[in-house]
């Protein structure tokens, strides 16, 4: 090495989870007082790796040292007692405690009896924020700090646990302009006490006015390392890219017709999404890309009724049309394939049969009883169209793999051949094979007329998928292009908001 | 990531829910023959065995509601004051009618579970605080209406032969037991109500955005148990022949206890009929047996008690370990 001042260096780091590898050969660096910031897609491995260095993955191969020396980090626990903290995108702080004992929550000083000290506890808090001329309230409860300040509160905690290197994951995503300037003139002031930053962002510009070096992730593949002074966007997002445009995106897209089948009209609501406008035509798949919080899936929750919105229209076949919960979703043609299975969608401890026929209880029904012979041949047609892989209708589905569950999922709603078929994330962590096939069949869903709104943060599926491609950033539509002419760099300049037109 | 090989717990699954369905069968088959033997004169007659039925028979109804909203993922505690409501209402009602007096209680049970489950179902309360409080409020409602008193009936008026009945030497109130055990059965799994009260105590939100009306789904089960506690302050009031203000304090413990033992779960989206009916028997069984064997009350209230807590506890940990 030819830098001197290399504090931590992560060597041939390798992570393979099954079907995927996640992290091949990755070598990453720290100096001291460096901001080095982390870029990659979706699914790049750059979580994995800093899971790794925080101690909340195993690696299959690698080193890490410290210092020159090689360390094993097998547990949270090793990774804080060398020195490493993560600061999370969603704040871990313990909420209904003060701000000092949250800050020193693991080093509360005690007397002899064991019980806490707290005038001490609270001048230490107070010295350590002097130090970093940061204003906090050390008596109020965290729970009433806006989201920045519990920020603040996770970083001091950092600190004064000693902290030699803190990871922070997309800091910046929840803050207002004025909130980020604040954090970045702290982490300006930590590096020069020698703290090391690993800072992972979507935000280019971000990336260029903190940090000093800049690596590119791609595939699990570390692909480069630049000071940022000798790169510039264009090039990181070229590097982000790489892959030439491969006979994937050759795909032919049927021809879509132009009757418009749903209006959206000037959608609303604080905090997720504004002045929302869109058309779906006929048999489209409709592609939204965006980085993750872009208030995609808070439109779509709102569009089939279960978020309430605060204002906009809806207009079905030109008609007006109000959804208020989704079983009026439901009747008016449209269904929602949600974004986590597990937590939104299924219901883990009853059979694949009775997973697929929630949604159409009353063609499985008649006068309120349960005809179990149409039950199970609908469940029967559809493990079979969609090759879901049970030993057996009444198998719980938790047992089944996330492929499967996502396919129960979609046959749920397939059951009610929808008019419109909304899909969060449909191939989110689920294996390279049954992805393939969800492909195909959303691809035959659209073809048989059913418009599909598809959301997805994985820039290949977007561009493989889309007839059309909206791209939201924080909460608004920035930019619409059509499948042809999308490529990779524009869709992921639109939403990392470097330029807003083509 | 997913593990993209499908995994088949589901027999050793099967084998765990067989081996925890049969755990409380085997305790009260052990526990009826070791009764059977050692008190033979006393346990093992036609007497005390239609004593323990008629005793379950109330629990056992109270249960199947609780069932229902157990599954659902609510829970209710106010059926031992409610039970209280229903057995002074139709004593006091016993001049209008035999018909006014069941017709009223039945619709005073429907609409207070129909109230607790309005506050959980519509308005989103949390079920502990509404029932508690609902509790308290009945507790006051029966002190009022009677006074603090027990209210005596009349013993020659028709109504007596509801709880004193016997149709083939077999307690009336057993026949009402089993058909409200079939109604309950026939609910939970043929009917489109039962199945939405498995899929919104399994996942609440995934009913709700699959079109379950999953606040009506609550009401209902709320309502339905309040029109079974109707029914067991009938049979009580009317086999005591009086209505006793306090009679059916700290009761919705032991109807708690049935369903969880039966292996409802507290956390909704599992249980049937059938296994709380086996939780109903062993606590029956229990109770009777303690009181042959002379236990004094304390201790049977502490064993009850730590059954409850060992059988949540179990709960906890199958849920646990998925």
């Amino acid at each position: 090495m030819k830098n001197n001042n290399i504090f931590l260096e992560m060597k041939n780091i390798s992570k393979a989870y099954p079907g995927v590898k996640a992290l091949e050969n990755v070598d990453f660096d720290l100096k001291k007082g460096e901001v080095h910031a982390l870029v990659g897609e979706n699914g790049a491995g750059k979580s994995t790796l800093m899971k790794i260095l925080s101690g909340f993955h195993k690696k299959d191969s690698g080193e890490i040292h410290i210092n020159g020396k090689a360390i094993d980090i097998n547990n949270p626990r090793a990774a804080i007692s060398r020195g490493i903290s993560t600061i999370y995108q969603d704040i871990i702080a313990v909420p209904y405690i003060s701000v000092a004992e949250n800050i020193l929550m693991g080093d509360r000083p005690r007397n002899k009896f064991g019980i806490i000290r707290w005038k001490e506890l609270d001048r230490k808090v107070k010295k350590l924020l002097k130090e970093l001329s940061i204003e906090l309230d050390t008596n109020q409860t965290v729970s009433n700090l806006s989201t920045a300040q519990q920020q603040l509160v996770e970083i001091v905690k950092a600190l004064s646990i000693d902290s030699k290197i803190i990871i922070m994951d997309e800091p910046t995503a929840p803050l207002t302009e004025d909130e980020k300037n604040i954090l970045f003139a702290i982490i300006n002031s930590i590096r020069k006490k020698g703290v090391s930053v690993i800072y992972i962002s979507h935000r280019m510009e971000e990336i260029f006015e903190i940090a000093d070096r800049v690596t590119v992730l791609r595939d699990g593949k570390k692909i480069v390392t630049r000071p940022v002074q000798a790169t510039s966007h264009d090039e990181i997002i070229k590097y982000m890219i790489g892959r030439e445009i491969d006979e994937m995106f050759t795909h032919k897209k049927a021809a879509v017709a132009d009757r418009v089948i749903m209006k959206i009209n000037n959608f609303a609501k604080a905090r997720y999404f504004k002045d929302i406008d869109f058309e779906l035509h006929e048999g489209e798949i409709l592609g939204f890309a965006g980085l993750v919080g872009a208030g995609r899936s808070e439109l779509m929750k709102a569009i089939f009724g279960i978020l309430n919105k605060d204002s906009g229209e809806v207009y079905l076949n030109g008609k007006k049309v109000e959804i208020r919960s989704p079983k009026k979703a439901i009747r008016l043609g449209i269904g929602l394939v949600p974004e986590d299975r597990k937590i939104e969608g299924l219901i883990l401890d009853l059979p694949v049969d009775q997973n697929i026929s929630i949604a159409d209880l009353k063609n499985v029904s008649k006068f309120g009883i349960l005809m179990s012979r149409t039950e199970s041949r609908l469940a029967n047609g559809f493990v079979k169209s969609l090759a879901i892989k049970c030993y057996r209708l009444s198998q719980k589905v938790m047992n089944l793999s996330g492929g499967n569950q996502q396919k129960v999922i979609i046959a749920r709603w397939l059951a009610l051949n929808p008019k419109i078929l909304i899909l969060d994330e449909p191939t989110k962590g689920i294996d390279v094979g049954s992805k393939a096939e969800i492909h195909r069949l959303i691809m035959d869903i659209a073809q048989r007329g059913t418009s599909v709104i598809l959301i997805s943060s994985e820039m290949t599926e977007i561009l493989k998928m889309s007839n059309r491609i909206i791209i939201m950033k924080e909460g608004s539509i920035v930019n619409e292009v059509s499948g042809k002419d999308a490529n990779e760099e524009i869709i992921l300049r639109n939403m990392t908001g470097i330029y807003n037109n083509n | 990531m997913q593990n993209i090989l499908v995994k088949d717990n589901s027999h050793k699954d099967k084998i765990k829910d067989v081996l925890r369905e049969r755990a409380i069968l085997i305790v009260l088959i052990l526990l009826f023959i070791a009764m059977s033997l050692l008190k033979t004169d006393t346990f093992f007659t036609v007497r005390n065995l239609t004593n323990i039925l008629r005793q379950i028979t109330v629990l056992g109804i109270f249960s199947c509601g609780m069932t229902m909203v157990l599954i659902s993922g609510n829970f209710d505690l106010s059926v031992g004051s409610l039970y209280s409501v229903c057995m002074v209402i139709p004593v006091l009602l016993q001049p209008y009618g035999l018909i006014t007096s069941i017709a009223v209680t039945i619709l005073a049970g429907l609409a207070i579970g129909a109230l607790n489950g309005f506050f959980v179902g519509k308005l989103k309360a949390n079920a502990f605080i509404v029932t508690l409080g609902m509790a308290a409020i009945l507790q006051g409602v029966a002190l009022i209406v009677t006074d603090g008193h027990y209210i005596p009936g009349d013993p020659n008026h028709p109504y007596a032969f509801i709880g004193a009945g016997k149709i083939w030497n077999i307690p009336f109130p057993v026949f009402i037991l089993v058909f409200i055990i079939i109604i309950s059965h026939f609910i939970l799994s043929k009917t489109t109500l039962g199945r939405s009260i498995y899929v919104t105590g399994g996942n609440k939100y995934a009913a709700f955005s699959s079109g379950i009306n999953t606040a009506n789904v609550q009401m209902t089960t709320f309502a339905i148990l309040g029109v079974f506690c109707a029914v067991g302050g009938i049979i009580t009031s009317s086999l005591i022949d009086s209505g006793d203000p306090f009679g059916g304090k700290g009761f919705e413990f032991d109807v708690i206890t049935a369903a969880i033992l039966g292996g409802t779960s507290l956390f909704g989206g599992k249980g049937n009929i059938l296994n709380t009916m086996i939780g109903v028997l062993l606590l029956g069984v229990l109770a009777n047996s303690m009181i042959i064997l002379g236990f004094p009350f304390s201790a049977q209230q502490i064993i009850k008690g730590a059954i409850l807590v060992v059988a949540v506890y179990y709960d906890m940990v199958s849920r646990g370990d998925r």
